[in-house]
């Protein structure tokens, strides 16, 4: 089977001059992993491990030093990749409604305003999402942000969506639900998911393989198959007995690369 | 108006009386607030302020348009080119602590005494205040939104046009602001200097020269309404246009 995304010995240093002494910090060592269509993988990580600079890669907005990144190329101008960002108020534009800025990836390739407007409401209406496509994202709660954010991501119907711990500053109760409607959303769809987090709950929940990257410089450490039943309810999940031998997987893998 | 700021108000024609009443100050050079009202209302209802407000106004608005058309537009260019930035910034910087009434004969010897000298003395001063303005939102426009703009595959003009020019818009609207005052200031100043046919700074000076007192304060004072007014006016636009500012 072909694959979606396909990481091949990815390198990448940067030049951190905010130091006394500006030295050369090597972020990524030598990532190989791949991603089949459909699949959803996670990627966890300790802070400062490199997971932002991978997916800012595969993404297309860095450049690796070596190695090699092979993701489906844009048709018709309409991305095929999808990206959220952890920071939902740095990255929707507040300038813009609600609707416009779900649109704005369709307005960007030219799709003309009805057409676009249309799609809008149909990944709303899949999404749950309640508000008031007129509002200012500066008028809704974080939750509803963060929901705006991932529904722009997936307008363009592409296939890979790149997330960057899209959960991470939301409160418990919003996280849970989000977590919920994007995967229903993503059974529906058959879309790939590439997903970074620090909760290696939720980075297990998630997916079906679980990426551990090591401390700085970021290599794969192990991936874990999760086969886990779905769909999944995070309230069964956190006792079922595979769950709890997957995380207690990961502590050890982690144990081992910190040294206790 | 709200209640404290009546009672404010209130305070301060109180005030008036009795310094001016009581002899605390020469009543000549400070006439009662009844008599520069009564002054004011017969300066507008004979038309004399009239003339003066919309020869002012026309010169602040000119000035002001203009100032805003050029200074935005090159300030947007030199913030969006990185190098550019960097060789004028200093030069900007200078250029815009010359304290724009130095400037007067310079451009006297330009421009003549016409309308023209006044309104290139806002275009020129006004002008850089907006260049620096909008080249500081174009270079701190948020890289995160530019970054989503590129995720998205935005080419370079559809992110200048839909995220860095949004983006700097609070900042180019604060310059504005500034702008809009200083626009009258220089206009009202000039009209002092180099004279005109209607004008209220050329009011103002005429009535001092003639010692018409009462109607010195009462220009002075439709003077304050117009920009009161001017800026209450361009507030509103500004949380129109720029609603999602500090948000």
């Amino acid at each position: 089977m072909e694959q979606a995304i396909v990481i091949q010995e990815v390198c990448k240093s940067y030049f951190d001059s905010s130091r006394d002494r500006p030295q050369e910090t090597v972020a990524l060592a030598d990532v190989s992993f791949t991603v089949r269509p459909g699949e959803l993988v996670t990627i966890f990580g300790p802070n400062g491990c490199g997971k932002t600079t991978l997916l800012n890669i595969v993404g297309g907005l860095d450049q690796p030093d070596r190695g090699v990144v092979r993701v489906p190329t844009g048709n018709g101008g309409v991305s095929r990749v999808g990206f959220v960002f952890q920071n939902y108020t740095e990255s929707l534009f507040p300038w813009r409604s609600v609707l416009a800025n779900i649109g704005f990836p369709l307005e960007l390739a030219d799709v003309d305003r009805k057409d676009r407007d249309r799609r809008v409401r149909d990944m709303c209406d899949a999404l749950g999402i309640k508000v008031d496509l007129a509002a200012y994202p500066y008028q809704l709660s974080g939750g509803q942000r963060q929901l705006v954010a991932i529904a722009r991501a997936l307008v363009s119907r592409p296939e890979i969506v790149l997330m960057d711990e899209p959960f991470s500053s939301l409160d418990y109760q919003n996280k849970i639900m989000i977590e919920q409607r994007l995967l229903d959303l993503w059974q529906e769809s058959g879309v790939t998911i590439l997903l970074v987090s620090h909760d290696i709950d939720e980075a297990i929940y998630l997916a079906d393989r679980v990426v551990l990257l090591s401390r700085r410089p970021g290599r794969v450490l192990e991936v874990l198959e999760t086969r886990l039943e779905r769909p999944r309810r995070l309230e069964q999940m956190v006792e079922s007995p595979r769950f709890l031998e997957l995380k207690a997987r990961a502590l050890s893998v982690f144990r081992g690369e910190i040294g206790v | 108006m709200n209640k404290t700021a009546l009672l404010g108000v209130a305070c301060f024609l109180a005030l008036w009386y009795c310094v001016s009443g009581l002899g605390l100050v020469n009543p000549v050079l400070f006439p009662m607030p009844h008599v520069v009202a009564i002054k004011m209302a017969e300066l507008v209802y004979t038309g004399r302020a009239i003339s003066d407000v919309v020869g002012t106004v026309y010169r602040t608005a000119i000035g002001f348009a203009a100032a805003a058309i050029i200074g935005i537009g090159l300030g947007l260019v030199t913030g969006y080119l990185k190098s550019v930035y960097g060789a004028l910034n200093f030069l900007i910087d200078f250029f815009r602590s010359i304290p724009a009434t130095a400037l007067f004969p310079m451009f006297m010897l330009f421009v003549g005494i016409g309308d023209l000298a006044k309104v290139s003395v806002v275009i020129f001063s006004c002008g850089l205040i907006n260049m620096v303005h909008a080249a500081y939102g174009v270079r701190n426009a948020r890289q995160s939104r530019i970054l989503a703009a590129r995720s998205m595959r935005a080419t370079k003009w559809q992110t200048f046009g839909k995220v860095i020019f949004p983006e700097a818009m609070p900042h180019v609207f604060a310059g504005l602001r500034t702008t809009l005052s200083l626009s009258l200031v220089l206009v009202v100043v000039m009209e002092m200097f180099i004279g005109t046919q209607a004008g209220l700074g050329q009011r103002i000076y005429e009535a001092h020269l003639m010692f018409r007192i009462p109607e010195m304060y009462a220009t002075i004072g439709i003077a304050g309404i117009l920009g009161y007014l001017m800026n209450k006016g361009f507030v509103l636009c500004e949380r129109k246009l720029v609603h999602w500012a500090g948000k």
